[in-house]
């Protein structure tokens, strides 16, 4: 009786702990598919940003500005001088 | 029977020795192979490269990037029409059809490199021809957002002996430890399908990627003084010309320029010489520009003040075997210093260093770091040594007042300049504001302060004069009215062969502003112009046209009262 006991507490505990083999076996396979379907992801943000940020330098640098300004109609301050506004300067507010 | 049972006992023992032997070999010779062996069935190795650091001016603007490229190579045993394919790629990347025939000819080569270096857009037109025998190797490359501006400062990204990515010149080369990063390796462990195993899947691979430096380095200012310079440079027909801005508060360099330069893009197509920053390597003689320094001297030691009266003035002064001439052969009797720095006299120069002498010129001279590196922050920074005592004779003393006979590089006398721009105080010169690291931090770098050559009184009566001198003296044409600047011209000779040649000369201005509260010192050095040989009448233009525009940028209005106190 007491063998029988011990016995079926073996064939139990093999059970329990096959079943737990089973259940985290397949919880890893399936998280390590999703963690690299998310690195795959994570890679082509990556990506995207740096050719983002790539377009973004290129149209906010000076030379660009300038290029731009210039195509607009902007030129070249040439006076070395300057118009000093004091406070108490009228301006006519309407023609 | 016993033999029999003998005869057990040694089969049992020589077969147990063999399977004994076989294990051994296994587990203890032939382990790290063995083991190798089988990681190899499920276990793939990877390198991490980091990414190099990002190198941003003070507005967190990157001057210098990183942006993906594609090397695109090919496997020619499957090129099936080699004539037609190189023609096609030849159309699409704009490179020789027949540098690309030749490679698709290796047909006992599997890989061959056709173009480095192309962009996304380019890929993707390559990518849609859907050629069998073409493929894409993605690597990261330093992308240059304005352009080559401050090449020289910034320096390049090259290989070293192993093919890894190294930093020369420049702040790449100085930083290339901070920027570079760290490689990181790790395995991946994939199971019986090819899918990767979670519990194995990384490791702490220790990659890191490269820290950001932070510039001190305003990019308005640098576009405004490599734009005005190479303006400067064409206009006065010189050979080459450079310029820095610097804060004399802090010694942070605001702006550094000198042309001609290099693409940091297609640096192997220029020579080494134009990767050299010639504002922390080239030595030339500074001429009168050198001038304030050796009369702040003067002053704080007590020998001179402003309106002492030079009495060898009225005539060429004469020292050993030669005679001291002033630049354009008028002599003032009697004149005081204030007139000496405003008519930049050589004559006066000499009565003040004769004055000086050795000891004490030689002392200031060191206070005011002449004679040794700033310790600037950018790789290949030189500076000649003062000469001995033993080796200096009675005429190099002389000239030496005038900034002749003495060798330094432009930015020893900007950070000596500084010094009377900052009540007496000489601060280091840097580049790097700080240093951000990937994980967030931030590590300042702060302003150090390096000597007192003079006191904050003789800083104040030099500044005073260093006014009157812009207002009164050869460049006073180009002057900013409204604004309280101290400058100094510089017509300095070039030694050839042991005599100096009248014809080329090193043209320079340099000041700062506005006086009373100096927000910059610039530095301008034109190497041999040829519309005119003076200072005052190349460099100091450029000077003031920056000048105007940096301050016009710090909001600093003009004020009505622009003349020294001495004139006052």
């Amino acid at each position: 009786m007491r063998h029988a006991f011990i016995l079926g507490l073996f064939v139990i505990t093999a059970i329990v702990l096959s079943v737990v083999q089973i259940v985290f076996g397949t919880l890893y396979t399936t998280a390590g598919l999703e963690l690299s379907q998310v690195q795959t992801q994570k890679q082509a943000l990556d990506k995207e940003n740096m050719l983002l940020s790539e377009k973004l330098y290129t149209l906010s640098s000076l030379t660009n500005i300038e290029a731009s300004a210039k195509q607009l109609g902007f030129e070249d301050e040439t006076s070395k001088s300057m118009l000093v506004v004091t406070q108490n300067s009228a301006f006519a507010l309407k023609p | 029977m016993r033999w029999r049972y003998l005869a057990i006992f040694i089969f049992f023992v020589v077969l147990f020795f063999g399977i004994w032997s076989k294990l051994f070999y296994w587990q203890i010779i032939d382990a790290s192979e063995l083991s190798s062996m089988g990681e190899s069935q499920y276990a793939e190795y990877l390198e991490i490269p980091p990414i190099r650091g990002d190198i941003k001016t003070s507005d967190n603007f990157p001057i210098v990037t990183n942006r993906i490229s594609y090397l695109v190579y090919a496997n020619p045993q499957k090129t099936k029409d080699i004539t037609l394919e190189s023609n096609t790629l030849s159309q699409l990347l704009h490179v020789d059809s027949a540098s690309i025939s030749a490679q698709l000819s290796l047909k006992d080569k599997v890989w061959v490199p056709l173009v480095t270096s192309i962009d996304e857009a380019a890929k993707e037109k390559v990518d849609a021809l859907n050629l069998p025998d073409i493929g894409f190797q993605e690597t990261p490359i330093r992308f240059y957002p304005e352009a080559s501006m401050a090449a020289q400062l910034i320096g390049f990204v090259g290989k070293d002996a192993l093919g890894n990515q190294k930093g020369y010149f420049g702040l790449e080369g100085y930083y290339d430890r901070q920027l570079r990063g760290r490689v990181g390796k790790t395995t991946v462990v994939h199971d019986a399908f090819g899918k990767p195993v979670l519990a194995k899947l990384t490791s702490n691979s220790g990659q890191q990627d490269g820290r950001t430096l932070v510039l001190h380095i305003d990019r308005v200012i640098q576009y405004d003084l490599e734009k005005k310079l190479q303006e400067g440079i064409t206009q006065y027909g010189a050979d080459s010309g450079m310029a820095a801005v610097m804060d004399p508060k802090t010694g942070a360099l605001l702006g550094m320029a000198a042309f001609p330069s290099f693409d940091p893009r297609n640096f192997w197509d220029f020579q080494t010489k134009d990767y050299i920053n010639p504002l922390i390597t080239d030595t030339y003689e500074p001429g009168s520009t050198f001038k304030p320094l050796v009369m702040s001297a003067a002053m704080d030691a007590g020998l001179v003040t402003p309106t002492s009266t030079c009495p060898i003035c009225d005539k060429p002064v004469t020292v050993g075997d030669y005679q001291i001439h002033t630049w354009d052969n008028k002599y003032f009797p009697n004149t005081n210093m204030i007139d000496i720095m405003i008519h930049s006299d050589n004559t006066g120069m000499t009565y003040i260093a004769q004055k000086l002498g050795l000891d004490r010129m030689m002392s200031y001279l060191t206070k005011f770091g002449i004679g040794q590196t700033t310790n600037i922050d950018l790789q290949g920074e030189f500076a000649p040594p003062l000469k001995p005592r033993s080796q200096w004779y009675p005429i190099d003393l002389a000239t030496t007042g005038f900034g002749q006979g003495i060798s330094i590089t432009p930015i020893e006398l900007l950070d000596a300049f500084s010094a009377i721009a900052n009540g007496g105080v000489r601060m280091e010169p840097h580049i790097v504001a700080e240093i951000d690291t990937p994980d967030g931090q931030t590590i300042p770098l702060p302003a150090k302060q390096v000597d007192q050559p003079i006191s904050a009184t003789t800083a104040k009566l030099m500044t005073e004069i260093l006014v009157d001198t812009t207002n009164k003296g050869e460049a006073s044409f180009a002057r900013l009215k409204g604004y309280r600047i101290a400058g100094k011209t510089g017509t300095a000779s070039i030694p050839v062969n042991g005599h100096y040649d009248a014809s080329k000369t090193i043209a320079s201005f340099i000041g700062f502003a506005p006086a009373d509260n100096p927000k910059f010192v610039m530095l301008v050095i034109l190497n041999k112009p040829t519309t005119s040989i003076y200072g005052a009448e190349t460099a100091a233009p450029i000077w003031f046209a920056v000048a105007h525009d940096i301050l016009n940028y710090y909001n600093i209005s003009p004020t009505e009262n622009d003349s020294s106190t001495f004139a006052q």
